[in-house]
């Protein structure tokens, strides 16, 4: 029988969908507005689908999906690589305000990871 | 991260081939037997007062060639000019001391010609944007060509350098497809456009190219006449066309109801026409014209001439040849393909000129040849030569003289000297004295080391500088830890097996690393002065590419591999070429940046004052770090106030530069790499600057028909 985890809150996921899906409506924004150097390039798309990607796993540790506590922290530890990636790509692209979104979901995740409540057994 | 590597590498990649992409696809082989060729410079057959043989028309009729006479000048070279025109005495030449600059030209609200003077100085004395208020400036106005092409369809694609012109009140660009636009300066609203429907087929180049036109006028133009004031324009195809400045209709008594069809003097190998892509300079009722080919395909080829041709008709008045007779039947170009610059109170017409051909191997041509690479002063009334001054010795490293002297008169040990600045692919900045040829800092001859081809003689010596320090390092930048660890070693290991012993490492058969290579260094643009402080300011490139010879029954003509390197026959000679840029198998650059930098010089002291990296290179989006610098195509312009305008960069910015440090003040985005300098000018009291955005299929795949201008708000 797997064992299932779920945190009582999730202010820490909340903040990392927030962000994020912040993060995708920029990313979507510079991938079509022509004249800013990086509309429909191949970073652009990029950072727009990672960002989409970073708020659905978010958004199924928010939502308290039940998922066994190895997905869960897969689901972490995947995020944490989403939103560097992501970040890392907006500041190559000079995407600033996608970077600053990036910082919050990463503020998120922290939360997610060291203040949020122990997860119910 | 790896995405971001491979995307520098790919973008990077790309950009090295500066001085290839006009070559890039000259494997465009005649395929049948190199002509033998007609002769001129040598009282023979043609010459001396024989006749030329007319050649035909398009029409089918006879061109209307008078019969030519010639006289030899100094260094081997040659002068041909009307039987019935004066002739000059040959022999030293002494410069006519009497000239004075059109007044027209010479304007400081204007920017009148591609280097905005006849001194090559592209300097502007319009002082309104500072270093401190640079920051507010704002787009003007922008307007679309709409020739443009990406060379998806049926038209190659567009490479534009195009200087904008601004005098007559008017904005005047030439277009990758010939035309020719007039706009109004304050609004960017069409006042004209010019169509002279030319052929748009990539026949000596790689890509549909222009970097402008050029503009004349009467001393006195009478009203309500036409064509008192010319716009020009060149075509791919030798076509050289004249209209109304005013109206854009064509000149009626220039060349054949507008149109001067120049290969018709394209009579020595001539396998490809003489490419019209850099306009005229122009001075005092005088077209100075140049012309661009291909080099890497033929051994014999066109040989290297300028054109002196009367600007209201067309008419020849004098063809200068860099190359003596006697080797024309082995070798050719020495050509001028960049622009020229002019010292309006000597009369002395200064002129870049390029290497033999082929590029690459010279076991051909082991004759001397004092002309070829060099800057040479010629007599604008004349044509002959008055000095030159060789700045390789046989050429074969494809080191061009490439950009136009910048002439400028400097403070030195208590005295003006009329100096004259000559950048160079190779790196050394020359400085001489204009009147003579003479350096002004030292250029020392020092052993270089020998070919081991056989039938290949390099020289033993070449001219160095170390005053002012040239624009790259003496040693090439060294294997690039990342590239390298990336590859696995193969950055490492390939650099072992190449030859370098240093500067002017001759091409070898198991490849030889040249540093700088045909990219430069400095390339065509050429640097800016501010003639007030003899502050020079010039972009280079640092590039690291391979010259590898290959034995004529082994020589197979392969593909291009992008514009950037590829196999070239080199003609009949022994030996076929293959030029690679130092890539590894990612595409990542083997070798250390920065990637391109900009520098400023006190020519008072040959001190260089500052050398930071120059933009950024791009692809995929990515931009790359500023330490990196960028590859450039492009010139700076100076103006008085302290600023440096240019584009050049890979990544698409134009950037006001704070003079004193190198400092970004202000950057824009544009459509695609500026590859072209801007234009500084003062229109109703308001100054603009307007740049080109065209883009280079060299550094990016991205190209564009933006021109756009920028002002202070009011």
């Amino acid at each position: 029988m797997s064992e299932i985890t779920e945190p009582k809150t999730a202010n820490g996921a909340w903040l990392i969908v927030a962000s994020s899906l912040i993060g995708a409506l920029i990313a979507a924004f510079n991938l079509v507005n022509e004249g800013n150097g990086i509309a429909f390039t191949f970073g652009a798309w990029l950072v727009f689908v990672s960002s989409l990607l970073v708020c659905l796993a978010g958004g199924i540790l928010a939502l308290h999906l039940a998922v066994p506590s190895w997905q869960r922290g897969l689901f972490a530890f995947l995020i944490l690589l989403g939103i560097l990636g992501t970040g890392a790509a907006a500041y190559f692209l000079l995407a600033y305000v996608l970077l600053a979104a990036m910082v919050v979901a990463l503020i998120g995740w922290l939360i997610h990871v060291v203040a949020d409540p122990a997860p119910l057994d | 991260m790896m995405t971001h590597a491979r995307t520098f590498a790919v973008s990077a990649a790309l950009a090295l081939l500066l001085g290839a992409a006009a070559n890039s696809r000259a494997q465009e082989q005649d395929g049948g037997e190199t002509p033998a060729p007609s002769r001129y410079g040598a009282p023979d057959e043609n010459t001396s007062g024989g006749e030329v043989q007319p050649t035909q028309s398009e029409d089918g009729g006879e061109a209307t060639t008078p019969e030519l006479t010639t006289e030899e000048t100094q260094g081997g070279g040659s002068v041909q000019r009307p039987a019935d025109a004066a002739s000059a005495d040959s022999g030293p030449v002494e410069p006519t001391a009497d000239k004075q600059p059109d007044a027209w030209m010479e304007s400081s609200d204007s920017w009148a010609t591609f280097n905005g003077d006849l001194r090559a100085q592209k300097y502007s004395s319009a002082d309104q944007i500072t270093p401190d208020n640079v920051k507010d400036l704002e787009k003007v106005w922008e307007y679309h060509t709409g020739d443009v092409s990406d060379g998806s369809g049926d038209i190659p694609t567009t490479v534009w350098s195009a200087t904008p012109l601004f005098v007559n009140d008017t904005l005047y660009f030439g277009t990758p497809f010939y035309r020719i636009i007039a706009l109004e300066p304050d609004t960017g609203k069409e006042k004209w456009t010019f169509d002279p429907d030319a052929r748009l087929e990539a026949l000596t180049q790689p890509a549909m190219k222009n970097r402008g036109v050029a503009y004349w006028q009467a001393d006195e133009p009478q009203e309500g006449e036409a064509c008192q004031k010319i716009v020009y324009v060149g075509t791919m195809d030798a076509k050289l066309y004249a209209v109304d400045a005013d109206s854009g209709e064509p000149c009626a008594e220039f060349g054949q109801d507008g149109m001067l069809d120049v290969n018709q003097w394209n009579t020595v190998n001539d396998k490809w026409p003489l490419s019209l892509l850099q306009p005229p300079t122009v001075y005092q009722d005088t077209l100075f014209l140049g012309w661009a080919g291909k080099d890497w395909t033929d051994s014999a080829a066109p040989p290297g001439t300028v054109f002196a041709l009367d600007a209201r008709t067309g008419e020849l008045k004098w063809m200068f040849h860099a190359l003596p007779n006697e080797v024309i039947e082995r070798t050719g170009t020495a050509n001028v393909w960049a622009s020229m610059s002019i010292d309006p109170e000597r009369g002395l017409l200064y002129i870049p000129i390029s290497s033999p051909s082929p590029n690459y191997y010279g076991g051909n041509r082991l004759e001397e040849l004092p002309l070829a690479t060099s800057v040479t002063a010629l007599d604008t009334e004349s044509g002959q030569v008055v000095w030159s001054r060789q700045l390789i010795h046989h050429d074969i490293w494809d080191y061009d003289t490439v950009a136009p002297p910048t002439l400028v008169d400097i403070e030195k040990d208590g005295e003006t000297v009329p100096a004259l600045v000559q950048i160079s692919k190779q790196g050394f900045i020359y400085v001489l004295n204009r009147e003579t040829g003479e350096p002004i800092y030292p250029i020392e001859e020092r052993p270089v080391p020998a070919s081991d081809i056989p039938g290949e003689e390099a020289a033993p010596t070449q001219p160095f500088v170390d005053k002012p320090e040239p624009v790259v390092g003496e040693d090439w930048p060294g294997i690039s830890p990342l590239a390298d660890l990336v590859s696995f070693g193969e950055c490492s290991r390939r650099a072992e097996s190449y030859r370098w012993e240093g500067r002017f490492t001759p091409p070898s058969l198991e490849g030889t690393i040249a540093y700088p290579p045909t990219t430069g260094g400095s390339q065509w643009g050429g640097g800016a002065v501010d003639p007030e402080t003899g502050v020079y300011v010039v972009n280079s490139n640092s590039v690291v590419q391979i010259y590898t010879l290959i034995p004529r029954d082994e020589f197979q003509q392969k593909s291009q591999e992008g514009e950037t390197s590829g196999y070239y026959a080199q003609g009949d000679v022994p030996y076929g070429f293959r030029l690679q840029t130092f890539l590894n198998w990612a595409g990542m650059p083997c070798w250390n940046g920065p990637y391109g930098t900009i520098a400023a010089y006190d020519l008072k002291t040959g001190e260089r004052l500052w050398q930071n990296p120059f933009g950024q290179v791009q692809k995929y989006g990515f931009y790359m770090p500023e330490s990196w610098g960028s590859v450039t195509i492009g010139a700076p312009v100076v103006t008085k106030s302290g600023l440096i305008f240019i584009g050049a960069s890979m990544d698409s910015r134009v950037r006001a530069l704070d003079l004193g440090s190198g400092e970004v003040l202000w950057k824009a985005l544009v459509d695609a790499p500026a590859v072209s300098m801007p234009a500084v000018y003062t229109y109703k009291g308001k100054q603009y600057v307007t740049f080109v955005a065209g883009g280079n299929t060299i550094l990016l795949p991205k190209v564009s028909d933006q021109i756009v201008t920028y002002a202070l708000p009011d």
